[in-house]
């Protein structure tokens, strides 16, 4: 039930891309994402999934679990690839000397949207596979950083979003255990009527609620108590900084992403 | 009520990479009517233990016998199951959430579709045992001091008027005099309802003084299950697994190699009172001095 959600599922192992700065695993990935729409023909579709591939096996996570990340949206995948495959106008299937309502191109268009899903949120997934969560906020603050001249409060954001980040599984933990409890003394949260279900999430969200203003009331005032103050002269524990693993995964992925838009303009 | 435990393995998160073996092969007679203190070392499986005995938990492997019901059967009926079995969580004082405390202990009375009446009354019987008075009965949960919190909150299993109470670190997080009071009050239940009592800790001194029977568990498997004094005589099996025995245990151990011959079952604090009292009045009495 609760503990199925792996949620940021950060992978802690070390591999080449576990390495990598997580600006470049941002940057690289927003282009990866463009190179899926850019490839048109087949053996672009080829080159944009053998790629995917190498990048599954250098994070070192096991391919099952890329494959459980694709669990949830298998329906969405399924759904449009149905859309697809009907409405698609086209050559009609015959089947049995029967005219379908599915057609060829449908069936293709269907094909190439469902690959480009699946590439989609494995690739994504490699990010936070091999980037801690705080990592990638550290990450995510830098590439702002730019903005914050425009009066964009990136830090504030960033802190934010780690803060966020790091309670969720506390959350989650906390749900459990007290959904657990008041179980324990006759709760019924599976069954009833719509009304009565949602009655009987009282008694978990109210002492949910209380515990979450405890634990935020709890972090502010260690904080404070460290003298905590936010804005740019803070400095890190770990500061993130490009290495070579950084340069050569740039030069590689730009000469795959030249080899894309060359088979685009010759085939 | 009898519990029996058979070839018991729960795995956390099976299948994935996180998966975690809590619980390896337990096997556990309980009989109707003990109090039985589980000891051990944070992580050690206690409380994936006791999630077991009222279906929180499903196993993995093995079978989980309460009275005549096998609880770990498809199509087991929770809901009489968690009557009988009454679980204090560690913190409960975490769980409540009504407007008043009258209203939070009759939130378990309440599932169990019982008259007003009915629940009135256990409600007034669970806040006495305990040591709640009734001038509390609309005040508040929240506006409680820790202590207190607790023992509404223990309270509310009370309500429920199980017939196996099971309780995970009771005294947890208290203050001496709260801790005192609590394990007192869980004693004074015991004696008088003869319920069968499961008493989680990780203190010593509390199970020695509570439970007629102790089970230290160790990562995952019961390592020792016994008397108080069977369990404390093996201070360095209790060591290896990052256990000690109670300091009067360990005080008696010092005193005897010394050459005082004392008793090497005493491990509570009135019982060494009472023997080193006796022992000092026979040699006052011996060497002909007045005390
Ligand atoms: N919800 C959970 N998910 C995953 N692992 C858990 C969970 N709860 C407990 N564990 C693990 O199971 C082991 C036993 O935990 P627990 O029964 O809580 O021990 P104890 O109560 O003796 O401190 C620990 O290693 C703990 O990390
Ligand atoms: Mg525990």
């Amino acid at each position: 039930m609760l503990k199925d959600i792996t949620l940021g599922q950060f992978f802690p192992i070390d591999s080449p891309l576990h390495r990598m700065d997580p600006r470049t695993k941002i940057l690289l990935l927003i282009l990866h994402i463009v190179a899926i729409f850019l490839a048109n023909n087949t053996a672009g579709y080829v080159l944009v999934t053998l790629f995917t591939l190498m990048i599954m096996l250098l994070s070192r996570v096991p391919l099952k679990m890329y494959f459980r990340g694709l669990k949830p949206i298998l329906f969405v995948i399924i759904f449009t690839a149905v859309l697809n495959i009907f409405l698609t106008p086209g050559t009609k299937i015959e089947l049995f000397n029967y005219e379908t309502p599915m057609t060829w191109e449908g069936l293709v268009l269907a094909g190439k949207m469902a690959l480009r899903l699946v590439l989609l949120i494995i690739t994504s997934s490699a990010l936070t596979y091999t980037t801690s969560p705080i990592i990638l906020t550290d990450g995510i603050e830098k590439l702002l950083s730019p903005f914050a001249k425009l009066g964009l409060p990136t830090y504030e954001l960033a802190m934010m979003m780690s803060i966020a980040i790091r309670f969720i599984p506390t959350l989650i933990e906390e749900t459990d255990k007290i959904m657990k409890a008041q179980k324990a003394r006759g709760a019924d949260f599976e069954s009833g009527s719509v009304i009565r279900r949602v009655k009987a999430l009282a008694p978990m969200l109210i002492p949910l609620f209380i515990s979450a203003f405890r634990r935020a009331d709890e972090l502010a005032v260690a904080m404070e108590s460290r003298c905590y103050q936010g804005g740019s002269k803070r400095t890190r524990l770990n500061e993130i900084h490009f290495a070579s693993v950084d340069y050569v995964a740039a030069a590689i992925f730009l000469l795959f992403f030249a080899a894309l838009i060359t088979l685009r303009i010759l085939l | 009520m009898a519990i029996e435990i058979q070839g018991l393995n729960y795995v956390y998160m099976e299948g994935s990479p996180f998966e975690k073996h809590a619980l390896k092969d337990v096997n556990l007679t309980i009989g109707d009517g003990e109090f039985v203190g589980i000891i051990g070392h944070t992580g050690s499986g206690k409380s994936t233990l006791i999630q077991h005995l009222n279906g929180l938990l499903q196993p993995s492997s093995g079978t989980i016998k309460i009275g005549d019901m096998v609880i770990t059967e498809k199509g087991a009926d929770m809901k009489k199951l968690r009557q009988k079995v009454g679980l204090v969580f560690q913190y409960p004082e975490h769980q409540l959430f009504e407007e008043t405390i009258y209203k939070d202990i009759s939130y378990g009375p309440k599932n169990m579709g019982l008259s007003q009446d009915e629940i009135d009354e256990r409600v007034r019987e669970a806040m006495n045992y305990v040591g709640l008075s009734e001038k509390y009965m609309n005040r508040s949960p929240f506006e409680l001091s820790g202590g207190q919190k607790r023992r509404v909150a223990i309270a509310g299993v009370l309500a429920m008027r199980p017939d196996v109470l099971i309780l995970d670190e009771p005294a947890a997080g208290l203050d001496p005099a709260g801790r005192e009071e609590i394990l007192t009050q869980i004693r004074a239940l015991y004696l008088e309802r003869k319920m069968t009592v499961l008493f989680v800790s990780h203190s010593m001194e509390d199970v020695a003084r509570a439970a007629g029977r102790i089970i230290v568990m160790n990562q995952g498997s019961v390592a020792l299950d016994g008397k108080p004094a069977e369990i404390f005589s093996q201070a360095e099996a209790l060591r290896s697994m990052g256990l000690d025995v109670p300091q009067i245990t360990r005080l008696i151990d010092e005193l005897r190699r010394r050459g005082i011959s004392l008793d090497s079952s005493i491990y509570t604090i009135e019982k060494a009172k009472a023997t080193i009292q006796m022992m000092l009045a026979n040699k006052m009495n011996r060497e002909g001095k007045e005390c």
